[in-house]
């Protein structure tokens, strides 16, 4: 029984639609029920003006968030605070300081307990957005989303952080070995010193040089750590064994890939992972679930998959372009539609085109 | 799915014991919302920044005594507004609908323009629009700002401009006839 047939349908009425300011209002917070976003969409099909109306809504209130000025504006409210020194400084660190010739394994109890905390107090050294803690000589470099980052580090070597990244080290670099730890995605361009080994800790991956460029990608997503490389040489290795076991060794145009279980593949595919330090997002045979997470930190935004185009992979190239014509690019490879929520401005969704 | 930190209630309590995490991350996902929200009133990004800056500095300085009744993100947007009112004269600032709804009828008396093809027609809507959105009270603007860019209730824009929750209602109802009419009737 089709009761509802009795009745006329909005769309098929021909005299005009009323206008419902407060309708409309909870359209574009995301409040309307589903009937009355059917109600508003017939209302915008209906006149062109309706249309116009709540583009003209959408684009004027739809903030462009600039993570680098609150970055900078945190660093100069943070940098004031420390100044005011009123017995209330941005300091809540413990006063021990760990001894030196403790075991480079693992960190002080207290700086992996206090990392969050420890972001917040470090202040800014030079133009970069290296931090520096005072007392304890912690360094703290970071890229937020939808970021690149740049830093010369105290020897001379250049790291540059890929979007969503971060990396530490300790002390001045000036004797016993250089040891970075990263969390994401870095290049490094590291001045060979045969006396002191640079090395660079990701996850469960060991990476040490032997006079190179490399890049370390290191995302929980992906459950493995990958190293590129571009010039020169270096070792890769489990952090569990690399006290027992040499590391794999990579050379020029070798990817190595440290596994959970502490296996290296060694591909000659390195150029895909390098292309992101020319600006340029390349993505070679790539699980839609590795893709997404790294197309959504370059630009800052959350892009999410319906469940139906998760098993798709992924292989484009990707030139500096606007995340809107990327999408479109996206959605006509994986034959979805690309879904903007009026209230998430930053949070995007690709759904497969039903046939 | 867990509250975000300007919508969480424990936000308050952590930062009175002077936890610095959690002041820096609702600083970081308050200082821009806050900061266009100052620049409404003070026409000024540059004072907005360093308006939303002394409000953190100060928070973080009397953090012990910091008291906050509701959410942590009205009381931040009612600081901001706070400050920018003392910062410029009321009246003008907070301008609201004036009695002539004469004009309204006014300017619908006026002819529609002949109709043009479809592209222009949008781009002339647009331009229409766009200065209509400019000509509105700036109460009227201000309400629309908070509901749509920040996505806050009637209750908490009532509570940040210090009117009614019906006020609220009036403002975005008649904002938004006001729109629609200054691009004539379908």
């Amino acid at each position: 029984m089709r009761v509802s047939w009795d009745r006329p349908r909005p769309d098929l009425m021909s005299k005009p639609i009323a206008f419902d300011p407060l309708l409309l209002d909870r359209f574009l917070t995301g409040e309307a029920t589903d009937a009355e976003r059917t109600q508003v969409e017939v209302w915008i099909a209906a006149d062109i003006r309706n249309a116009a109306i709540l583009e003209t809504l959408r684009s004027t209130f739809t903030a462009q968030r600039h993570a680098s000025e609150t970055a900078t504006s945190w660093q100069q409210l943070a940098a004031r605070i420390d100044r005011a020194g009123d017995g209330a400084p941005l300091r809540v660190m413990p006063r021990s300081t760990p001894r030196r010739g403790q075991s480079s394994v693992s960190h002080p109890r207290w700086f992996r307990q206090g990392w969050r905390a420890a972001a917040a107090l470090l202040i800014l050294v030079g133009g970069t957005r290296a931090w520096q803690l005072q007392r304890d000589r912690l360094h703290v470099v970071q890229a937020p989303r939808g970021e690149r980052a740049s830093v010369v580090l105290p020897d001379g070597s250049k790291l540059m952080l890929a979007a969503g990244s971060s990396a530490h080290w300790r002390g001045s670099f000036t004797h016993g070995p250089r040891e970075i730890t990263l969390d994401g995605e870095g290049y490094f361009d590291v001045i060979h010193d045969t006396a002191r080994q640079f090395r660079v800790r990701a996850r469960h991956a060991v990476v040490e040089d032997v006079g190179t460029r490399f890049v370390v990608r290191a995302w929980p997503e992906l459950g493995r750590v990958e190293v590129a490389l571009e010039q020169g040489a270096a070792t890769l290795a489990d952090s569990a064994r690399s006290r027992t076991a040499h590391g794999t060794l990579l050379r020029a145009g070798q990817l190595g890939r440290l596994d959970g279980s502490g296996h290296v593949e060694v591909t000659d595919r390195a150029s895909a992972v390098l292309a992101w330090t020319h600006g340029n997002l390349v993505f070679d045979d790539t699980p839609l679930s590795e893709a997404l997470p790294a197309l959504s930190r370059w630009y800052g935004v959350e892009l999410h998959a319906d469940a139906a185009l998760q098993s798709h992979h992924l292989t484009a190239q990707f030139a500096p372009q606007p995340l809107p014509r990327l999408l479109d690019a996206l959605a006509v490879a994986l034959n979805a539609r690309v879904v903007r929520d009026p209230a998430l401005p930053n949070s995007i969704s690709l759904v497969p085109v039903r046939q | 799915m867990l509250p975000t930190i300007e919508h969480s209630p424990e936000t308050v309590a952590r930062i009175r014991e002077g936890d610095v995490a959690a002041f820096e991350s609702l600083y970081r996902a308050m200082h821009q919302p806050l900061r266009t929200f100052a620049t409404r009133y003070l026409g000024d990004t540059g004072r907005a920044e360093e308006l939303v800056q002394d409000l953190f500095f100060d928070i973080w300085k009397s953090r012990a005594e910091w008291q906050v009744a509701g959410s942590v993100r009205s009381y931040l947007f009612s600081a901001v507004r706070n400050r920018a009112l003392n910062m410029c004269r009321r009246e003008t600032v907070e301008r609201d609908w004036a009695d002539d709804e004469a004009g309204d009828s006014v300017r619908a008396l006026h002819p529609a323009p002949p109709r043009p093809d479809t592209e222009l027609e949008r781009a002339e809507l647009s331009a229409q629009l766009t200065r209509a959105l400019a000509s509105l009270p700036e109460r009227c603007a201000l309400v629309m700002h908070l509901r749509w860019q920040d996505t806050m209730s009637y209750a908490d824009i009532a509570q940040v401009l210090g009117i009614s929750v019906k006020g609220v209602e009036v403002q975005l109802a008649r904002g938004l006839r006001y729109l629609r009419n200054r691009i004539g009737a379908p």
